[in-house]
């Protein structure tokens, strides 16, 4: 079982992004830091997730995803992945939760 | 190729125009160098983007590297923007976003095709002081001095923090334009859009077409970006229906002759025809100009004089022009004035001023 990051969702928790400014930059997203505006830039991997939570989400809705646009990671690199990138937005205050 | 070629394939790419020329890697320098001085990176990056070009992958690596940077700079400021108008809103100040904070959303395919360095709004002359204190508390700082007694006359003030600059404009010109494009009008006729769920007003599709057009004229030479021509292109070509509408308006204004050549102007700079509306739409007789304003910022060169005379034929009364003359021969109150005391040194100092862009 993959260690989940302190941030990570708990059982049935939805997540959602808050709404910053934000720019396309072809693969990768700039948003705006919520608490002073700094840049964040999210790879690719986290601007997928970013893309997926403009909807609330549970942390299984965003594996499905992950799993259909990455099939041929390992189911558990992939957790840790995905729960790598929620506490990175997480600790970015990016993400309300419900 | 001749130097022109470089800035028209930029603009052409706003509005979705092949030509006249590629970057090539032996100019690329050049290329990025323009880019950069006239804040068109996002351009280029598209440029580069969508067309076949003979680029190292250092040089596509660097022009990633330049737009990502551009958008980060563009999300802080859009983030204070976004602080600001809502801190504004809070004091019952209403606040309109000009320039790219609001063309980037507004008239662009995408806003990261447009590069913001600062923030711009319009206030109510009325809530100058009411806003400078809320922006104050908000920390920000003012950037420089104005004249003694120049606030009423000032088109903007500006204000800066954590090296961001903020502009509160009372006018949307400098001078005779502020007086002539009425900033009731454009705040009333102000229209919402969205931005990160939160709600900010931007001029009409009429009256930003007007702005663009003046901005991209009077600021001239090297304070004249190709990111404000980009803006009256899209603008133009976005909305040639409206050609009429703007025309009419700007002409009410006594700034149709100065709307007319910033729209002329533009699709000469990207080297393409103007829209047949808007050709039609100029046609028709212009009945209300200011000729002294004309003269004053129609000419190839800048006429600082004509500028200052047409301003003080504008000014409502005898004293009002007395206070903005006597601001001029003033020193600056915060020792910013330059050179000794004397008659000559302050004389020196006023010329300076006429040849600059300040108020």
């Amino acid at each position: 079982m993959p260690q989940v990051a302190p941030h990570g969702p708990s059982a049935g928790e939805r997540l959602r992004r808050r709404p910053v400014p934000t720019r396309d930059l072809g693969d990768r997203i700039v948003v705006a830091r919520p608490r002073d505006g700094a840049p964040v830039v999210l790879a690719s991997t986290s601007a997928l997730v970013w893309a997926l939570l403009t909807e609330w989400r549970t942390a299984d809705e965003v594996d499905d995803a992950l799993d259909a646009a990455f099939p041929t990671v390992d189911p558990d690199e992939r957790r840790r992945s995905r729960a790598d990138i929620i506490t990175k937005l997480t600790d970015d205050e990016l993400l309300e939760r419900a | 190729m001749n130097e022109l070629d470089r800035p028209a394939a930029l603009l052409r790419v706003a509005i979705g125009r092949p030509g006249p020329t590629v970057p090539d890697a032996e100019s690329w320098a050049e290329w990025v160098w323009l880019a950069r001085v006239e804040r068109v990176v996002p351009l280029l990056y598209r440029l580069v983007d969508d067309t076949p070009t003979d680029l190292s992958d250092d040089q596509r690596a660097d022009i990633r590297q330049l737009h990502g940077a551009a958008m980060a700079r563009c999300v802080q400021l859009e983030h204070h923007l976004l602080h600001i108008s809502r801190a504004l809103a809070a004091h019952g100040i209403r606040a309109v976003a000009l320039k790219g904070g609001a063309t980037a959303h507004l008239d662009y395919p995408d806003p990261s095709w447009r590069e913001v360095s600062d923030i711009d709004l319009l206030i109510d002359p009325s809530d100058r002081i009411a806003a400078t204190e809320v922006v104050a508390r908000e920390g920000w700082a003012q950037g420089y001095a104005l004249p003694k007694g120049h606030h009423d006359y000032t088109h903007a003030v500006t204000f800066t923090r954590d090296r961001m600059e903020l502009d509160l404009h009372q006018r949307i010109g400098h001078r005779a334009l502020g007086i002539l494009v009425p900033t009731r009008e454009l705040l009333d006729d102000a229209v919402p859009f969205e931005v990160a769920g939160s709600t900010l007003l931007a001029l009409s599709d009429v009256d930003r077409m007007i702005h663009s057009a003046i901005h991209a004229l009077v600021a001239r030479d090297a304070h004249r970006r190709l990111s404000s021509v980009a803006d009256v292109l899209l603008a133009a070509l976005r909305r040639p229906d409206a050609a009429d509408a703007v025309l009419a308006r700007a002409e009410r204004w006594k700034v149709r002759s100065l709307v007319e050549r910033g729209v002329l102007d533009a699709f000469a700079a990207a080297q393409a025809d103007v829209p047949s509306a808007w050709v039609d739409a100029m046609r028709r007789p212009n009945h209300h100009r200011d000729r002294l304003v004309d003269r004053a910022y129609l000419s190839r060169w800048r006429r600082p004089i004509v500028e200052e005379l047409a301003y003080l034929r504008l000014l409502g009364s005898t004293r009002d022009r007395y206070t903005y003359l006597r601001g001029h021969l003033a020193p600056i109150p915060d020792g910013t004035n330059p050179g000794p005391a004397g008659l000559r040194a302050q004389l020196k100092y006023v010329l300076a001023k006429l040849r600059g862009q300040g108020d």
